[in-house]
This record gives C-alpha cells, sequence and structure tokens, in this order.
C-alpha cells in the first residue's frame, strides 16, 4: 500500500521513521510478524456490501451533480 | 483536468481492508467495527476537499475513523470501560490448526496493554504505518508514540516469553485459516 512501507529511516527531522529490522516489532521481528499476522486474517475477510453499495452510490451521486 | 472522483473511490476501496483491522481492534467486534467502518466512508466522502492529494489517505481515513470511535465512546460513557471487555471476549477463537500459528497467546497479551499502548504497537506493527504517521492518527507527539511503543513492547515480550512455547513465526500459507482472528 502506498505510503506505508516497512523500511528503517534514519532520524530526522522531517523524514518518516519506523521500526528498525532489528527491532522485534519490525515486520520480520518476533512480535511484528504475528502483529501483521494477526491484520492479515482480518484484512483477508470479505468487505460488507452496504460499505460497496454505499461507496458506489456516493460516487453515483456525484457523477449525477456534475451533469 | 479530469473528474478526481473515480481515482478517491478507489483509493478508499483499497483502504478498507486495513481500515476495518483497525476498526475490530478498537471495537472487538464484527458488526461495530462495519458500522464503524461505514460511517468513515460517509464522512470521507462529504469531507473530501480536505483531503489533501499526495498525502497518505490511510493515515487521513484512520484519523477520521478513530476520531469518529472515540467521540461515539464519550457520548456513550459507560461503554469506554467496556473496550477492554470486547477486545478481551473476541479472543477465544480459532483453535489452531496444524501448521497453524497459534495467536491466541498474543490476543490475550494485547488485552493486557493500556488502551493507548494497544493503540500505538498496533498502528506500528500491524498497520505498518510510520510513528510519524501514527502521532498524526492519534493526535499526539511523535514521542508519545514512540514511549507508548516501547512500553507495548517491552510488555508484550515480558508477557509472551512467560506463555512460553507457542512463540513461532507466521507461515503465510496458513493465513486463511485465522481468518476469524479477532471475530468472535
Amino acid at each position: 500500500m502506498e505510503g506505508r512501507h516497512f523500511v528503517m529511516a534514519e532520524e530526522e527531522p522531517g523524514v518518516k521513521s519506523w521500526p528498525r529490522p532489528e527491532d522485534p516489532l519490525a515486520p520480520g521481528g518476533r512480535i511484528g510478524a504475528r502483529l501483521r499476522a494477526l491484520y492479515a486474517a482480518i484484512e483477508q475477510e470479505p468487505i460488507p456490501a452496504d460499505v460497496i453499495d454505499l461507496l458506489e452510490k456516493l460516487d453515483e451521486a456525484e457523477r449525477q451533480q456534475q451533469k | 483536468m479530469t473528474d478526481p472522483s473515480p481515482s478517491f473511490k478507489k483509493a478508499m476501496l483499497a483502504a478498507l481492508p486495513s481500515l476495518r483491522a483497525f476498526a475490530m481492534s478498537l471495537t472487538g467486534r464484527p458488526d461495530r467495527a462495519d458500522d464503524l467502518v461505514q460511517e468513515t466512508v460517509m464522512r470521507a466522502w462529504t469531507k473530501q476537499e480536505s483531503f489533501q492529494p499526495g498525502t497518505n489517505m490511510d493515515a487521513w481515513l484512520f484519523t477520521i475513523l478513530r476520531n469518529n470511535f472515540y467521540s461515539q465512546m464519550r457520548k456513550r460513557g459507560r461503554e469506554v470501560q467496556d473496550t477492554d471487555g470486547a477486545f478481551t471476549a473476541s479472543l477465544g477463537v480459532a483453535p489452531p490448526q496444524d501448521g497453524v500459528m497459534d495467536l491466541s497467546d498474543l490476543k490475550a497479551a494485547l488485552a493486557k496493554l493500556p488502551p493507548d499502548q494497544r493503540e500505538a504497537i498496533l498502528l506500528i506493527g500491524a498497520s505498518g504505518f510510520s510513528y510519524e504517521e501514527a502521532a498524526e492518527i492519534c493526535g499526539c507527539a511523535v514521542g508519545t508514540i514512540k514511549s507508548r511503543v516501547n512500553r507495548a513492547r517491552n510488555r508484550l515480550q515480558e508477557i509472551l516469553s512467560v506463555s512460553g512455547a507457542s512463540d513461532y513465526g507466521p507461515e503465510p500459507k496458513s493465513r486463511p485459516a485465522l481468518s476469524r482472528a479477532f471475530a468472535g
């Protein structure tokens, strides 16, 4: 996903920072890998149709308005 | 030049799975997580002019969802204390199968953390945000996020090393079997 990377960043102002690779919280780390697995499981569940429908309707309404 | 809405819709669709996982960790209940996501989609759409193209849409959506969740909590008052209970109640699920990582220890350990620390470590370790993005989402200083994450990480390590044996990494092929990780 754009803008979200598990990379090491230098600790400078204005530069985004993530857990360092050796950190147990980094994606390959002991805890990081399990936290990721926890979310990955939920992320694989289907998005409820209601939410998709809502988004389609909002988009459609906006198109109609712009005509 | 062109109508910006198709890409806005597309970006929102792409963000929904991770947004929903975050909602699950806040509410601990699939029905309330889905309501929260739905409300977030609605709000985000009505204020899409306030989204700056080129900035991180995920962080923007997470902020809206989080603000919405906490303002609901404040209105309902009593349920604030219930958040921990709900998170814990969603734990007793998905008995591990052969070769499947048992995440129940991790979930039990997460449930023991103070909500602000749990939120911080999930935003960084599970959602994959930078410390700066997590600070933006929570409306606090980067140093605050780092210190919450540190405390959460230490506490998790403590709890998990005590609970011991089932401490191994994930096997990607086994993930579908975990598909009800938070759901109860």
